[in-house]
């Protein structure tokens, strides 16, 4: 019927949300069955499940870190103090937190005519509060782990001090004025504690055969400390609550600050995993990129259509996001139960090799992966199919006319707000996520912009034949082209920076321990004691760091007024109470000192202070010092500042002076030096040789943090996997991409006469080019990024990788390997005709 | 002037008349040309009365889908009225247009235009699910067999005939009862017998749900059938017997 009105407006038709969810809904599932989104699906369902495995998994690895190091306290908590802890032990039993004991102290051994000097810690039921003892029934035997210490009236010696003794297990040894059986070798403790501390072997008795000993009264200096634990869920809350109960001269040390080259290695071991789990997210993020455009192109024909049936471009709009979001939700549900199976398996497959137990997964990576799923679909997919509403319903006549291409700012600030959401999501690191968009954003401009450049150079100086039409169809198009491209390189990108780089700075940390770092430490060395050590280390051809001078000083004043250490809080108050160990400038800086600021010049008078400990008390190149060096007042100005490399294992001091200030001083000496095994033949020379010589053996710290890159390497490694899976969807979106125009342009070409040779040839060269740009652009990124990483993040040394080139240009050729037999078989096998019918 | 027969029978027809263009004028800009434009419709008038079918002849690149596409607010003059369903559609927005066309519009294109990924169920079902038909699918499943294709709901365009895919095109024209359907040359892609067949159909169906019909052809024979018809010469549209 006609309607003829006079009203000159038509009411906008509003379709209704049920409809609209209907419409949504089918079109979505017509769309998953015939294909349209299968690309898109798989982006979203790698990207869920790699950071849902991610997810799951560095949380469990991250939680079972995290009680590996509660192990090196033996609890979650621990206060230590000279004086009694009965008091706070009271309130902790109260809070509810598990508590045990220890108490700690040298003394001697009697067994027989021998004595021997060791380190006694008597500890309570309940030690360790976490972790084990590994003890074992005689040196040769196999050790196990036990969960508790010593019986009353036993004591488990150390190795050393059973060789030095020479006794065996079940002796007998008199401590004070009790005497115990020795019931077991003691191979490792949780808590070795400061090693300074732990000058002799270690024996271990229980707490409650103290007062027998006779060895403790309030005098004695001894070291208590009481430990403390509680489930994950109360931790913080009862730590804290008991920590506003403490006087202020104790405080909770937490197990994250426990030993500091862990904690180096822990938190270097959380930002590789951070980065590789990134990785793989901006990985699918790309492929997401390239789907996006691809179905952004073939939906134009459809939206056309349903403008010129009369939809409105509201309900377009709606339509796409509401397609859209739903799918982001249905590829949640495969891409975690991926992710949740992968992680048993590789957690199954891993934890054989961890040797700490994994506590089971959280539920939190579900919720994370859903909203995974849409942050990125909503930053890299969406603004793609922003402007299909804006296709004009006269394309129906007109195959032309198209959607206005959607914003460059859009898509860029949209993917950038969804990197920067993802990478700290996965991070939670601001500087790791800084660094890394900031280099992927520049990397992305700058590819971008240089292939750009390169196209209209292209299309400037067309080659001649066949070339030219492989190389038009890249020019063609530069800004989809240059898109697509640069898609590409950043997948690449990211696949190098993890697979080569990963590796370099990996190598770089385990340089920094090499097998041969030092092991030992030997302080207390009298200065006519260095030459003989010297030629007894030359004689054994050990290894040693050198020896340097060492003399304990207490700061009196700064700048003149004098340092009231009541008057400081924290770590100001505990580093200015504490004894300096000063030594004495040498005459050029050692290789694990850096010079941050001022000169070095021994040859002026003046301190060298370490940059840390500057800032913590707040000092200045120019403040003058005074340290009180045996009743003797030292005043100079700080002439440098120093960072040093802490991991290094050899002796290094905060505080440096110029030599004119500390040559009258009587100092004594420290060095640190590597034996291959633990050889107890040398140590006992060394030893009874020179009596006032204390020793600390340094290798179980050693072998955690190796053990702790190791680990953190094969995570890293595992996470690298589905990397490679989300280049594989990159890959594959960029086939599906290409497919479709290359099905349509080789058919012209055929249809005007070129041969299956010609078409190939047509569709390698435009291939090749497009991989070796792709592969030269990643690894110039990857490098770029590598270095900034090294040097910014993780403090590590780093140099140029040649293998990125090479690996850049191998994998752009392998997508043009893989690509164009594939794209050539699919162009070729159908006649040209059916390719370009309703065209 | 062409115009003049359209408005002749204004007065009296003007409760029939469901489209009427007046001094419809579309040029576009082109820098190749004398003063930068170029004019690809010049001055076109013409009335089409509910349930007339009118033909639209011309040679190729004579400006017949540039006239077709402003009669149904797919793109609008440069200068000159166009009047459809009762509504001025220069004096409406992109989305108006839609709303004008939505559920009173109809397409027959050239080339199908049918949508690869659906079935000719689907295709035939989207512009009423778009309007929030509730019965959408009988209503397709009803088209189509109208147009004899009930054994091949399930097809993709892909594998249908160039016929079949025109009638299921068709089986979409109608499925909505538009009041009025747009054909641009719906046998161009086709040969004659199959064509012809085609030609059958449509108007079989037109005449069934009462259509105003508006075809570009540029075969006379097929313009005969029509009410009435137009013919466009370089722009310029006149009545042709
Ligand atoms: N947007 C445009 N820009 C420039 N020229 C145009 C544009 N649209 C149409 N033309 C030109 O206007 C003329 C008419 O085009 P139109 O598509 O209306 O022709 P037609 O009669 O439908 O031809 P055919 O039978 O080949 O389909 C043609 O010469 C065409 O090239
Ligand atoms: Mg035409």
């Amino acid at each position: 019927m006609a309607i003829v009105s006079t009203k000159n407006h038509p009411r906008l038709p509003h379709l209704d949300p049920r409809a609209l969810w209907a419409l949504a809904w089918r079109g979505l599932w017509r769309e998953l069955k015939n294909g349209a989104l299968t690309t898109m699906l798989l982006a979203l369902i790698v990207a869920v499940a790699s950071v849902t495995a991610v997810g799951f998994f560095t949380d469990r690895v991250d939680a079972g870190m995290r009680a590996q190091a509660a192990e090196f306290l033996a609890a979650d908590g621990r206060i230590t103090s000279p004086d009694s802890l009965a008091k706070p032990l009271a309130q902790a039993q109260t809070l509810g937190l598990a508590t045990a004991q220890t108490l700690q102290f040298p003394t001697v051994i009697l067994a027989g005519d021998h004595t021997q000097l060791v380190s006694l810690k008597a500890v309570s039921a309940g030690y360790p509060l976490r972790g084990s003892l590994t003890i074992a029934p005689s040196p040769q035997a196999l050790p196990h782990a036990v969960t508790q210490g010593p019986a009353e009236g036993t004591v488990w010696l150390a190795p050393r001090a059973l060789a030095l003794l020479n006794l065996a297990v079940g002796d007998a040894v008199q401590i004070g004025q009790k005497t115990f059986t020795i019931s077991a070798v003691l191979l490792r403790e949780p808590d070795v504690g400061n090693f300074f501390a732990q000058a002799a072997p270690r024996a271990m008795i229980n707490l409650g055969d103290i007062p027998a000993t006779g060895l403790v009264t309030p005098a004695s200096r001894v070291e208590h400390a009481l430990l403390l634990a509680a489930p994950a869920a109360e931790r913080s809350g009862l730590l804290s609550a008991l920590s506003k109960k403490l006087p202020a001269d104790l405080s909770i040390e937490r197990p994250e600050n426990s030993q500091p080259a862990f904690k180096t290695a822990f938190d270097r071991a959380a930002r590789f995993l951070g980065l590789a789990a990134m990785v793989a997210v901006l990985l699918a993020g790309a492929a997401l990129l390239i789907a996006a455009q691809h179905y952004n192109r073939v939906q134009q024909d459809p939206a056309a259509l349903m403008r010129a049936f009369g939809a409105q471009s509201a309900t377009i709009f709606k339509l796409y996001t509401l397609r859209l979001t739903l799918l982001a939700v249905l590829a949640a549900i495969p891409g975690i139960a991926i992710g949740a199976l992968t992680q048993l398996g590789l957690s199954a497959l891993l934890g054989s090799l961890l040797n700490f137990q994994l506590p089971p997964p959280s539920w939190a990576p579900v919720g994370f992966g859903v909203g995974i799923a849409l942050v990125a679909l909503l930053g890299f997919a969406l603004p793609a199919l922003l402007r299909l509403k804006d296709t004009p319903p006269l394309r129906v006549l007109n195959r032309q006319l198209a959607a206005p291409p959607p914003a460059a700012a859009l898509l860029f600030g949209a993917g950038l707000a969804a990197m920067a959401v993802l990478v700290w999501l996965q991070a939670r690191d601001a500087a790791l996520t800084g660094y890394v968009l900031g280099g992927l954003g520049l990397s992305l401009a700058g590819f971008i912009g240089v292939i750009w450049l390169l196209l209209q150079l292209l299309q400037r100086y067309p080659a001649r034949g066949i070339a030219r039409f492989g190389l038009a169809r890249l020019a063609r198009a530069p800004w989809a082209s240059a898109t697509q491209i640069a898609a590409l390189a950043l997948g690449l990108t990211a696949i190098l920076l993890l697979g080569v780089v990963r590796g370099d700075l990996l190598g770089a940390w385990q340089a920094q321990i090499p097998a041969d770092a030092p092991n030992f430490f030997a302080i207390n060395i009298q200065p006519d004691e260095v030459a003989p050590i010297e030629a007894l280390f030359n004689a054994q051809a050990i290894h040693s760091a050198g020896f340097y001078a060492m003399n304990r000083a207490r700061l009196t004043s700064v700048n003149g007024q004098a340092v009231d250490a009541n008057a400081l809080h924290g770590q100001a108050k505990s580093l200015t109470e504490r004894e300096f160990n000063l030594s004495t400038m040498p005459e050029h800086l050692k290789a694990d000192n850096t010079l941050i600021e001022g000169q070095w010049q021994p040859a002026h008078t003046g301190w060298s202070v370490e940059q840390g400990i500057a800032k913590t008390l707040h000092w200045q190149l120019g403040d003058r010092l005074t340290f009180n060096v045996n009743g003797a007042a030292l005043t100079a100005p700080i002439t440098s500042l120093r960072k040093v490399n802490w991991d290094s294992m050899r002796p290094n001091f905060f505080v440096l002076g110029s030599p004119d200030l500390l040559a009258s001083s009587p100092a004594q000496f420290v060095t640190s030096f590597y034996l291959p095994e633990p050889n107890l033949a040398q140590q006992k020379a060394l030893l009874q040789q020179f009596p006032t010589l204390t020793l600390f053996d340094l290798s179980q710290i050693l072998g955690e943090v190796r053990t702790l890159i190791e680990r953190a390497s094969q995570a890293v490694q595992y996470v690298f996997m589905f990397t490679l899976l989300a280049g594989m969807v990159v890959l594959l979106a960029a086939f599906h991409a290409s497919e479709a125009e290359r099905l349509r342009e080789t058919a012209i070409l055929r249809v005007l006469g070129a041969s299956h040779r010609q078409v190939r040839l047509s569709l390698w060269i435009e291939f090749i080019v497009l991989g070796v740009l792709t592969g030269l652009l990643a690894a110039l990124a990857a490098g770029g990024l590598g270095a900034l990483l090294a040097v910014k993040l993780f403090n590590l040394p780093w140099q140029f990788d040649a293998r990125l080139w090479v690996y850049g240009l191998g994998a752009g050729l392998t997508l043009a390997l893989v690509l164009v037999p594939l794209l050539s078989r699919r162009v070729l096998a159908s006649p040209p005709a059916a390719a370009l019918r309703g065209g | 002037m062409a115009s003049h027969n359209g408005l002749s029978s204004d007065q009296q027809a003007n409760a029939e008349v469901i489209l009427r263009a007046k001094q419809v004028t579309k040029s576009v800009a082109a820098p190749d040309e004398p003063g930068g434009r170029l004019t690809i419709l010049q001055t076109a008038s013409l009335d089409v009365a509910a349930g007339e079918a009118v033909a639209l002849i011309g040679a190729s690149g004579a400006g017949k889908s540039t006239l077709l596409a402003l009669l149904a607010g797919l793109d609008v003059p440069t200068s000159g009225e166009i009047t459809l369903a009762g509504f001025e559609l220069s004096q409406l927005t992109e989305d108006e247009r839609a709303a004008v066309r939505a559920g009173r519009v109809g397409f027959v294109f050239q080339s199908f235009q049918l949508i690869d990924g659906l079935t000719a169920l689907e295709n035939v079902a989207l512009p009423l699910e778009l309007h929030g038909v509730a019965d959408a699918r009988e209503r397709a499943r009803a088209a189509l067999d109208e147009v004899g294709l009930s054994h091949r709901l399930r097809q993709f365009p892909k594998v249908l005939s160039g016929g079949e895919q025109q009638r299921v095109a068709l089986a979409r024209a109608f499925a909505g009862t538009p009041a009025i359907l747009f054909a641009d040359e719906p046998t161009g892609s086709l040969d004659t017998t199959t064509g012809e067949r085609i030609i059958e159909l449509m108007f079989a169906l037109r005449d069934r749900h009462a259509t105003t019909l508006v075809l570009v052809t540029h075969d006379p024979a097929l313009a005969a059938r029509c009410d009435k018809s137009y013919a466009i010469s370089a722009g310029v549209l006149q009545p042709w017997q």
